[in-house]
C-alpha cells in the first residue's frame, strides 16, 4: 500500500471531484487527491505512477500537469465522468497518454497502467542514457581544459623560444634572408637591410627578384636561391659598390630549409661582410709575390751560371768542381720549388683556378710527376709506384700548372704520411663510364672516416700541431679541393684509420676529344 | 746574318746572366734596364726578338708591351714576357695583349735557348 507504484495522483480543481479515478481504485490503486498546486509538489517530491487530471481543470492548467508529468516520466490522463469526443480531443491536443471516464471497466483500466508503467520505464532508461552522456561529457570537458592548459604551455614556450630566436637574427652581426619556396622574402633582420639596402617591412611578402636595393647583391642572392633545386648549399664572395671608392666583400652562404615534415619550405641566406679578410688577403697575395719576386731574381742568376758552367759553357772543370757546382745547380732548384710553394699560398681562393687552360696528353702530364718525390721516398725505403692503364696519347683540356699542383699535393701527403717501408701507388685508369681517373693509393696511417670532409678544409690537420709528427701548413688538400673542383671535377676519400688511404678524381678530358670517342661507333 | 735580342730588365744580374747564355748560343744581345730605354732601343735597333720583364720601375712591362705594339715600327717584333713574378692569368694576358709567349724566371738556360730560337725573326 502507498508504494510509487500504486499511486496515482488525482488532480482537481476543486476538492470532492476525485470520483474519474474509480475504475483504477477498483484495481486496487491508492488514489491521491490534490489540487493543481499540490500535485506539482508531490509530483517533484514523492512521484506516483500516474496523473489524472480531471476535466474541469483549465486547458492551461492541464498542459503545465502533462508537462511536469513527463519530465518526471509519469504518464498524464484526462478524466471525465463519461467519455465523450471531445474529451477525447482534448487529451491529444494537451500530450496525454489518455482518457480515463469513470464509466470505464477495470480492463481498460489495466491497460492505462500498463501504459503509464511503460512510460515511467522510458523514463528511466533515458535518465540512464542521459547521466551517462553527462559523465561522458564531463570527462571530455576536463580533458579538453587539460589540452589547452598543455596548448598554452606550449604556446608559451613557443614563443619564449621565438622571442629568443627573433633576439639572435636582430642582433647577429650577419645578415639574414629566409625565402620561401615561391620565391617571396619572409624574413629579413636589420644587417640584411642594410647590406641589401632594403627595408624589411617593404620586403617581406614580396618576390626578392622583385626587390630594388643593392642590385650586385639581389641578383646573386636570387641565382643562389635558384640553385636550390639542385643543391643543398651555395656559397660565393660578391663585390659590391658600397660608396663611389669603396668596395664591400660580402659571402653569401645559402641552403635548403626543411619544414618538421621535411618537405622543402625555401632557403635561408646568411650575408657575412668579408671585406676586412679579403683585403688583408690581398695584402698578404701582393706581398708574397713580391717575396717570390725578390728570392727568383737572384736566383736565376745562380741557377743559370751554375748550370752553365757544370755544361763547360765557361771553360773546362776539374771533376771535383764540376760535382760542387752541380750540387750548387740541384739546391738552386730545390729552392726554386720552396719559392713556388710559397706563392701557391697566396692564391687559395678557388675562384683563382683553372684560369689558363690548355690542351694537353696524359703521357705528357704524368710525364716527372713523380720527379721531386723520388728521393724523399727512397731515403724512407717507401715504394713509390706509377701505373697508367689508359692512353697516353689521351688529351686532356686543363690549366696544366694548377692540375700538376693538385696531384702533386695528393703524392706529397700520400708519401708524408705512410711509414718507412711502406707503398704508395699512383695511377691513371679508366673510371666506369671511360673517363681516366687519376688514384694515388698508399699504405699509410689512414684517416678516421669523420675526418673525411674536415681535411679538405684550410689549414685543417688530423693531428694536434703542437706534437704533431709531419709537417705541413694544412693546405695540400685544400689547395687540391679548389683546383679539381674548378675543373668541374671531385676528390673521392676512402679510407679508414689504420688502413691506408685512397684519393681519386676524375681527369679532365678535353671536350671535343670526349665527343668524339662518345660518337665514334663501337667496333664489336 | 746576326740575330740581335734586346733584354728590357731591370735586373743587372739577369741581364749577365741572359746575356751569357744567349751569346753562347750565337745571338747578338742588347739591353735597356727600364721600359721608356727600351722602347727607344727597339725603336732604333729593331731586333730580331724582345724578352720584356714586368716588374720594373718607371712603366712597366705590360705598358711597355702596349707601346711597342702600338707603334708601327716596333709592333711586329716578336716580345716574349719574361717574369719572376706570378700574374693572374699571365699565358692569357701576354697572348691577349699580342706577346709571343710568356716564360718564367728562374728558367734552365736549354729552355730560353730553344723558346728564343721559336720565336726569333717570327716577325708578325
Amino acid at each position: 500500500m502507498g508504494t510509487v507504484e500504486s499511486r496515482v495522483l488525482v488532480v482537481a480543481p476543486r476538492p470532492g471531484s476525485g470520483d474519474v479515478a474509480a475504475p483504477l481504485q477498483a484495481l486496487g490503486c491508492r488514489l491521491v487527491a490534490a489540487d493543481v498546486a499540490g500535485a506539482m509538489v508531490e509530483l517533484a517530491a514523492t512521484g506516483a505512477r500516474a496523473l489524472v487530471v480531471d476535466d474541469a481543470c483549465s486547458d492551461a492548467e492541464l498542459l503545465a500537469l502533462v508537462d511536469a508529468g513527463r519530465r518526471h516520466g509519469i504518464a498524464a490522463f484526462l478524466g471525465q465522468r463519461t467519455a465523450d469526443a471531445a474529451g477525447c480531443r482534448r487529451a491529444l491536443a494537451a500530450g496525454c497518454r489518455g482518457v480515463l471516464a469513470a464509466t470505464d471497466d477495470t480492463e481498460q483500466a489495466r491497460t492505462l497502467l500498463a501504459v503509464a508503467q511503460d512510460e515511467q520505464h522510458r523514463h528511466a532508461l533515458e535518465r540512464q542514457d542521459f547521466r551517462a552522456l553527462q559523465s561522458r561529457y564531463e570527462s571530455l570537458r576536463q580533458r579538453c581544459v587539460q589540452q589547452a592548459e598543455r596548448f598554452q604551455e606550449t604556446q608559451e614556450t613557443f614563443f619564449l623560444d621565438l622571442s629568443r630566436v627573433m633576439t639572435i637574427i636582430s642582433n647577429i652581426m650577419d645578415g639574414i634572408v629566409f625565402v620561401d619556396r615561391d620565391g617571396n622574402v619572409t624574413l629579413l633582420n636589420p644587417v640584411a637591410e642594410d647590406l641589401l639596402g632594403v627595408k624589411a617591412f617593404a620586403a617581406v611578402g614580396k618576390p626578392l627578384a622583385s626587390l630594388s636595393g643593392r642590385a650586385e647583391l639581389l641578383t646573386a642572392l636570387c641565382t643562389d636561391h635558384g640553385r636550390m633545386a639542385q643543391q643543398r648549399e651555395v656559397t660565393q664572395t660578391v663585390e659590391v659598390h658600397h660608396t663611389e671608392q669603396d668596395l664591400l666583400y660580402i659571402k653569401c652562404i645559402t641552403s635548403r630549409v626543411f619544414d618538421y615534415r621535411g618537405q622543402p619550405a625555401g632557403s635561408l641566406s646568411l650575408l657575412k661582410d668579408v671585406t676586412a679578410e679579403f683585403k688583408s688577403d690581398q695584402l698578404k697575395n701582393q706581398y708574397l709575390s713580391i717575396v717570390a719576386h725578390e728570392l727568383r731574381t737572384p736566383l736565376t742568376g745562380i741557377k743559370t751560371f751554375s748550370t752553365m758552367m757544370v755544361k763547360g759553357s765557361l771553360g773546362p772543370l776539374t771533376e771535383r768542381q764540376r760535382r760542387v757546382v752541380e750540387s750548387i745547380r740541384e739546391q738552386s732548384v730545390r729552392l726554386e720549388h720552396q719559392i713556388d710553394k710559397l706563392i701557391n699560398l697566396g692564391h687559395l681562393e678557388g675562384d683563382e683556378y683553372g684560369q689558363d687552360r690548355e690542351t694537353f696528353s696524359v703521357g705528357d702530364f704524368t710525364n716527372g710527376l713523380l720527379l721531386p718525390f723520388e728521393q724523399p721516398a727512397r731515403d724512407r725505403q717507401i715504394e713509390l709506384q706509377f701505373a697508367c692503364t689508359v692512353d697516353a696519347a689521351d688529351q686532356l683540356y686543363a690549366d696544366r700548372a694548377d692540375l700538376r699542383r693538385a696531384c702533386m699535393a695528393l703524392i706529397e701527403n700520400a708519401v708524408k704520411f705512410t711509414p718507412d717501408g711502406g707503398r704508395v701507388e699512383v695511377s691513371v685508369d679508366a673510371d666506369a663510364g671511360g673517363q681516366p681517373r687519376f688514384r694515388v693509393k698508399d699504405t699509410g696511417i689512414g684517416i678516421d672516416p669523420r675526418y673525411h670532409r674536415r681535411i679538405f678544409e684550410k689549414f685543417f690537420q688530423v693531428e694536434d700541431p703542437l706534437t704533431r709528427h709531419h709537417g705541413g701548413a694544412g693546405l695540400g688538400l685544400f689547395v687540391a679541393k679548389g683546383i679539381v673542383e674548378a675543373h668541374g671535377s671531385r676528390i673521392e676519400v676512402s679510407s679508414r684509420l689504420g688502413s691506408g688511404a685512397e684519393f681519386s678524381f676524375a681527369l679532365p678530358v678535353h671536350a671535343a676529344a670526349a665527343t668524339l670517342a662518345a660518337a665514334a661507333p663501337r667496333t664489336e | 746574318m746576326e740575330r740581335t735580342v734586346l733584354i728590357i730588365e731591370d735586373e743587372k744580374l739577369i741581364i749577365v746572366s741572359t746575356q751569357m747564355v744567349l751569346e753562347a748560343a750565337g745571338f747578338r744581345v742588347e739591353s735597356a734596364t727600364n721600359g721608356e730605354d727600351g722602347i727607344a732601343k727597339a725603336r732604333s735597333l729593331s731586333p730580331d726578338l724582345i724578352l720584356l720583364d714586368i716588374m720594373m720601375p718607371g712603366i712597366d712591362g705590360w705598358e711597355t708591351l702596349t707601346r711597342l705594339k702600338r707603334d708601327g715600327g716596333t709592333a711586329n717584333i716578336p716580345v716574349i714576357i719574361f717574369t719572376a713574378r706570378e700574374h693572374a692569368r699571365g699565358h692569357q694576358k701576354s697572348a691577349e695583349m699580342g706577346a709571343a709567349d710568356y716564360f718564367r724566371k728562374p728558367f734552365e738556360p736549354d729552355e730560353l735557348i730553344e723558346l728564343v730560337e721559336k720565336h726569333v725573326g717570327q716577325r708578325i
